[in-house]
């Protein structure tokens, strides 16, 4: 019985205009967003390598000045001037969502004391950051979410206002049957096109070079195809739900854009700004000025120590009371960053939680981990970048405590291997997946919870 | 084959739909619930389709109550409706194909289809047409054949020949009588007192959810239909207002 309604569903969705508008969108869409956000990926990539380039020449440079006394030689250029220069690599998937990269720096700089993002200028075309790059995640969370609805919100109240309902069930045919065929059926007309169009995409990125065929690359655009179906499967059981509580199409429309404005453009969009509000964060500047009292604090006490050391006599114990305030000042100055830190951290979780009350939030997150371009790649960036400026800091001082070649008066030649790197590492397919679990779950839920409310509400549903 | 045992449906705004009605057909008869506009021939076929559920009483198809096992009851009923709205992007054969499937008689043969879509009075080159195209007529026509050819003991026609030409009406008709000596039971919802009398083996008068009198074949021969259908209608139309007067 369900093999002959599922049949008859695809049937009616192919024969209908929608579905040839449909599969004629997702080819143009689909093939048109992997055409764009491959290329600019090729070119990202290409990017990183010039930048790479250009800092690897410019280590060289300092490195090969002279060290004379009195002029800005290779050890100050190196360690407090200018630094290394590290680029951050472009995500091997980040051509299927650009998530986080448009806001990541070009590179991070690092000397001995302290990092800085190097940003990517304001050369840079304004309108990438101000227009979202219709990715695949994109396209997928407003396209193809949006033609779920299109595809569903009529699926009960629409047979019923035509009389069909009726006819079907005066046949000895379970409810449930009705439902999962009409489900199933619908599912099947609106995943062949979306999947077909995806191969196709794809296969370009294959083409061009971008898609490299790794058994990592290819589990993570399997998961995230699924994950893609599983999205889907959100918006047909919800505007199945909504269906099957109308009793007219005009009405479940409406409901359904209605419900699709507050899923994908409402809670998504207003959730970072309503976690700003509810849970503010400090200024950085704030913190910075904080952070300086503190070193001043400090310097004025070590001062005061040295007067007080030259009225008495100099010893190891107010060397080491020296170094005791040193710590203090760097333990007091870690508390404010400690705090600066939790406090984005706990604007981010609320953030995220706020905005998992739609599909879509727990749709982009899932899937940007699994192309690691989402928020757990920023945080990865940042430790990075913390421990790339730490290595630096402990290279220098490293250097410093092995002094001058023995019996000259020159300091040793530093070669770039010795140097730290940046180190950005992603996550491995096993992490990635890891990390999307909780939302993936959270899809899970939503599916079941629409579809046991559709269910419920479709075998009391008045056909009269 | 059909049994309605003191049937009563009371809606949720109070509405009384159907009022301890009592009725039985069987194999081979025609019979016509007559009334007007709300009088609850509607809601009593919604009952015994099982599509609401009864406040009292029971409605047996072939002894099987539609409340307590509906799917196997309504393997036994075939059903048209006053407008017979068939998947209109559908060929007449493909939504031939898929009710008869839908009722569970699989590997029809095509030449079945063909005959019953003959048989209904409909022309061999609208059998792969787009039912969207089908006049209210030919949709009629097709209702039918769908019921046909589900080979059901009971055929439910609720107001089947509401909007037709005079012509087309009396075709249906026509063919409902056939199947009548094909031993089928059938239920029939008119307002029309003409054909009612004409087709049905006994009518009875219907208003305000209740069977206000039962006419038989013999008595039908004799009566003045309309003028006992005014009558009646007349009469509770007096109580309803001296009710409100009361």
């Amino acid at each position: 019985m369900l093999r002959i309604i599922i049949g008859k569903e695809i049937l009616s969705h192919i024969l209908t205009l929608r579905f040839t508008v449909t599969f004629m969108l997702f080819l143009v869409v689909i093939f048109a967003s992997f055409y764009v956000t491959v290329n600019e990926h090729l070119l990202e990539v290409s990017r990183f390598g010039s930048r790479e380039r250009v800092y690897a020449e410019k280590l060289s440079d300092i490195l090969k000045e002279e060290q004379d006394f009195g002029t800005h030689g290779r050890i100050e250029r190196l360690f407090w001037m200018e630094g290394r220069n590290s680029a951050v690599p472009a995500a091997g998937l980040g051509w299927m969502g650009q998530g986080l990269q448009a806001v990541l720096p070009a590179g991070i700089n690092a000397r001995a004391f302290g990092s800085q993002n190097i940003d990517r200028g304001l050369t840079r075309n304004p309108l990438l950051g101000l227009l979202a790059t219709p990715d695949f995640i994109y396209v997928v969370n407003v396209v193809l979410s949006l033609l779920a609805i299109l595809f569903m919100f009529d699926a009960v109240c629409g047979e019923k206002e035509t009389g069909t309902l009726r006819l079907t069930l005066s046949n000895s045919v379970p409810r449930h049957s009705v439902l999962l065929g009409k489900w199933i059926g619908g599912y099947i007309v609106l995943l062949v096109p979306f999947l077909i169009a995806t191969g196709g995409g794809l296969a370009y990125a294959w083409g061009r070079g971008a898609l490299d065929p790794t058994a990592g690359n290819l589990i993570r655009i399997g998961l995230l195809i699924a994950l893609a179906c599983f999205y889907i499967a959100v918006f047909f059981n919800l505007s199945l739900f909504v269906s099957t509580t109308t009793h007219n199409s005009a009405t479940a429309l409406l409901v359904c854009l209605l419900l699709w404005v507050i899923f994908i453009l409402a809670i998504p969009n207003l959730a970072p700004v309503t976690a700003k509000i509810l849970e503010p964060t400090p200024a950085l500047q704030k913190i910075e000025a904080e952070k300086r009292a503190v070193e001043e604090e400090i310097e004025l006490k070590i001062d005061r120590l040295s007067v007080a050391s030259g009225e008495l006599h100099y010893g190891d114990k107010i060397e080491r009371e020296r170094e005791r305030l040193t710590r203090e000042g760097e333990r007091r100055q870690r508390q404010w960053d400690r705090f600066y830190e939790t406090a984005c951290e706990r604007q981010t979780e609320l953030a995220k939680t706020l905005g998992r009350l739609s599909p879509s939030a727990s749709w982009i997150y899932a899937a940007t981990s699994l192309t690691d371009t989402g928020p757990a790649v920023h945080e990865r960036l940042r430790e990075s970048a913390k421990r790339y400026e730490s290595a630096m800091g402990e290279f220098e001082r490293a250097f410093f405590r092995a002094g001058r070649k023995p019996g000259t008066n020159e300091w040793p030649e530093i070669t770039p291997d010795e140097l730290p790197v940046l180190g950005l590492t992603f996550p491995n397919v096993h992490e990635a997946a890891k990390d999307a679990l909780n939302d993936v779950l959270l899809l899970v839920i939503m599916n079941v919870v629409f579809f046991l409310l559709a269910f419920v509400f479709f075998l009391r549903y008045d056909v009269r | 084959m059909l049994e309605i045992r003191n049937l009563r449906k009371v809606y949720e705004d109070g509405t009384v739909g159907v009022d301890h009605l009592d009725l039985s057909i069987s194999a081979g008869e025609i019979f016509v619930l007559l009334g007007a506009n709300g009088a609850g021939k509607t809601s009593t076929i919604m009952l015994i389709l099982g599509f609401t559920e009864p406040t009292a009483g029971e409605v047996l198809v072939k002894g099987i109550d539609v409340q307590k096992d509906p799917l196997e009851a309504k393997k036994h009923v075939a059903y048209v409706s006053e407008n017979v709205m068939l998947y209109g992007n559908f060929t007449a054969k493909q939504n031939l194909e898929f009710f008869t499937r839908l009722s569970g008689r699989r590997n029809v043969p095509e030449d079945e289809y063909r005959a019953v879509f003959r048989r209904v009075g409909l022309a061999e080159n609208a059998y792969h047409r787009r039912v969207k195209g089908f006049s209210k007529g030919m949709r009629q026509r097709l209702g039918i054949a769908i019921a046909m050819l589900k080979n059901a003991e009971l055929i439910v026609l609720d107001e089947p020949t509401s909007g037709l030409d005079p012509k087309g009406g009396f075709e249906f008709l026509q063919i409902v009588e056939s199947l009548k000596n094909e031993r089928k039971a059938i239920l029939m919802s008119s307002h029309d007192i003409f054909r009612a009398k004409a087709l049905a083996d006994r009518v009875g008068i219907m208003s305000e959810g209740r069977i206000l009198e039962i006419i038989d074949r013999d008595a039908l021969e004799d009566a003045d239909l309309q003028e006992i259908y005014l009558q009646y209608v007349e009469r509770v139309e007096a109580g309803a207002t001296s009710a409100k007067v009361g």
